[in-house]
């Protein structure tokens, strides 16, 4: 009997040594019968204990870690009971010592900013007894004064009748955050009012150049009416008694005021293209081309011009605007292919630049020297005399500011008397 | 009644005396009541100001210009749209400019005609040679508007 009882007391003081938390116990193993085998069994059972109260602590330790790091805590509160049970993080982000909270649904409340409080009860509520979902920013005032926001999502238990019995959820610190979004609004606001003050400068300075060209348009030419029409009537009327001479010098005022015509018009298309409101559609340069070749051919007197133009080239963009570079690039191609007997002119397409198709208009013509490219699309600047090419220097450079506001870019080669090509992109 | 009015709209006395010596060039002789701006022009129409207690003759063609002292071209198109007497009358806006938005104005605004005077006073006189052609012989309108 002996041998029965002492093992079995053995037995039981080491159960509740292990059940006070006391894993580090074992029972010698003296035999090999019934009672040796319980005794390896138990104190493999401890070890077990052991390994896994172990594994428990260290992963109870790295949830708080988490918690810590991320300042998430989590709460589940015991409706029945009304016990609320805090994970240390929640203690740790509301300031308030462990011994201090009532742990009750009341206590918590209590944390809450005054402000706050009715809006977080009825949210509880609400998933309470309406299941909505409860996914809530608030703020808290920590007992030092200091106000934090936090953000809360929980969800509520039902018994099988449907009844909450409890809720769980966890409580994130959004403080930082929340100010930085702050932030952010604030900024936009701030960045918007800049921009609408910018806008309307901008609109201001438009309305300025609108009026100022309207005015260009109106006022500027009439003068130069009169003394077109004037010096017209003065050759018409006089004309016999002012001498070969003096109708030179009329015909040199008349030739300076249409000169001046020419210039103010081209001026008004440059400001035109540059504020003008842009379409997108689709637009068959081979077409337009085809359109100007046609027209300018009309000028071409005792000379041939073979005007190449490859088929299907197609484009997105503002068929009127397109319209005013074709005109130019082309419309150039006749003029300075003028002292050619056998002119060549094309306009074809030369591959891609990135997603870009490249147009190229080439001729034959007198060309330019590539030292003055700097000054090819500046307004008013001139390669060649008006005595040898007619013109006002500002083709090229309403030519560049379309493409500008198509997004693309435009640029030439040349080489004096060797023809010069035009490129564009859209 | 027959008679066949211009009545010229424009504050420019050099344009005036182009657009003058442009119609005798063109042989045009129909009397031309010049405006000198937008009151004058509606003067006339309603005779009211210094044309007020005559009764005017209606012209066959109102030349134009947008610019106007006191009250613009444009305005002065719109009260003749407007009113009973003078709603289907030909104006013809004969102006220095071809600003698009000028041009949509005087359209909507019910322009019969929209002429930009050229610099080039040859380009000038053929202009009016033309529209002296269309509006006041070819032109047929009905003895009382």
């Amino acid at each position: 009997m002996r041998h029965i009882v002492k093992p079995l007391k053995n037995f039981s003081a080491t159960a509740i040594r292990i059940a006070g938390g006391d894993y580090d116990v074992s029972i010698p193993v003296s035999t090999k019968d019934e009672i040796g085998v319980l005794s390896e069994a138990f104190n493999s059972m401890g070890r077990g204990i052991k390994d896994r109260s172990e594994a428990l602590a260290l992963s109870k330790e790295r949830l708080k870690n988490a918690q810590r790091i991320a300042h998430i805590g989590n709460w589940d509160w015991d409706m029945v009971k009304n016990e609320l049970l805090w994970s240390d993080e929640i203690y740790r982000m509301f300031g308030i010592p462990k011994t201090e909270f009532g742990a009750t649904y009341e206590a918590f409340l209590g944390a809450i900013h005054p402000e706050d409080r009715d809006f977080v009860n009825s949210a509880v509520n609400g998933a309470v007894s309406l299941g909505s979902n409860y996914s809530i920013d608030h703020r808290i005032v920590l007992p030092s004064g200091e106000v934090r926001i936090v953000h809360e999502q929980a969800e509520v238990v039902r018994d099988a009748s449907g009844t909450p019995i409890m809720m769980s959820g966890t409580v994130q610190d959004i403080t930082e955050r929340k100010l930085a979004e702050d932030e952010v609004i604030k900024l936009n606001v701030e960045l918007e009012y800049k921009v609408r003050e910018r806008t309307a400068e901008l609109e201001g300075a438009v309305k300025g150049l609108e009026s100022f060209s309207y005015s260009v348009a109106h006022d500027l030419r009439s003068p130069l009416r009169s003394i077109d029409g004037f010096s017209q009537a003065f050759i018409e009327d006089f004309g016999e008694s002012i001498g070969p001479e003096g109708h030179d010098y009329l015909r040199r005022i008349r030739e300076g005021s249409q000169r001046m015509g020419h210039l103010i018009d081209d001026l008004l298309t440059l400001s035109y293209v540059t504020r003008l409101e842009m379409k997108r559609e689709e637009v068959d340069l081979s077409h337009l081309a085809e359109a100007v070749a046609v027209e300018q051919k009309k000028t071409v007197t005792g000379r041939e011009v073979d005007c190449i133009i490859a088929h299907g080239l197609k484009a997105a963009g503002d068929p009127g605007l397109l319209r005013v570079v074709l005109d130019n690039l082309i419309g150039n191609a006749f003029k300075f292919t003028g002292k050619q007997e056998h002119a060549r002119i094309g306009f074809y397409s030369v591959g891609t630049e990135g997603a870009r198709t490249i147009y190229c208009v080439r001729d034959n013509g007198v060309g330019f020297d590539m030292k003055y490219y700097g000054k090819l699309f500046v307004p008013f600047q001139r390669l060649h005399s008006t005595v040898d090419f007619r013109g006002t220097g500002i083709g090229l450079a309403t030519v560049e500011r379309i493409i500008w506001r198509h997004g693309g870019r435009v640029w030439g080669e040349g080489e004096a008397g060797k023809g010069a090509a035009f490129y564009f992109t859209l | 009644m027959d008679e066949k009015i211009i009545l010229l709209v424009e504050d420019n006395p050099d344009d005036v005396a182009l657009t003058e010596r442009a119609f005798k060039k063109n042989n045009i002789r129909n009397r031309v009541i010049v405006a000198a701006d937008g009151v004058e022009a509606l003067d006339y129409l309603f005779c009211s100001g210094k044309y007020a207690g005559q009764t005017t003759t209606l012209p066959q063609v109102i030349l134009l210009d947008l610019k106007l002292p006191r009250v613009s071209g444009l305005e002065v198109l719109k009260m003749i749209r407007t009113d009973e007497r003078t709603k289907l009358l030909p104006v013809v806006i004969l102006t220095s400019s071809k600003e698009e938005q000028d041009l949509i104005d005087g359209y909507k605004l019910g322009a019969n005609s929209y002429i930009r005077k050229p610099v080039d006073f040859s380009q000038f006189l053929e202009a009016v040679k033309q529209l002296g052609l269309y509006w006041l012989v070819l032109n047929e309108t009905p003895k009382k508007w």
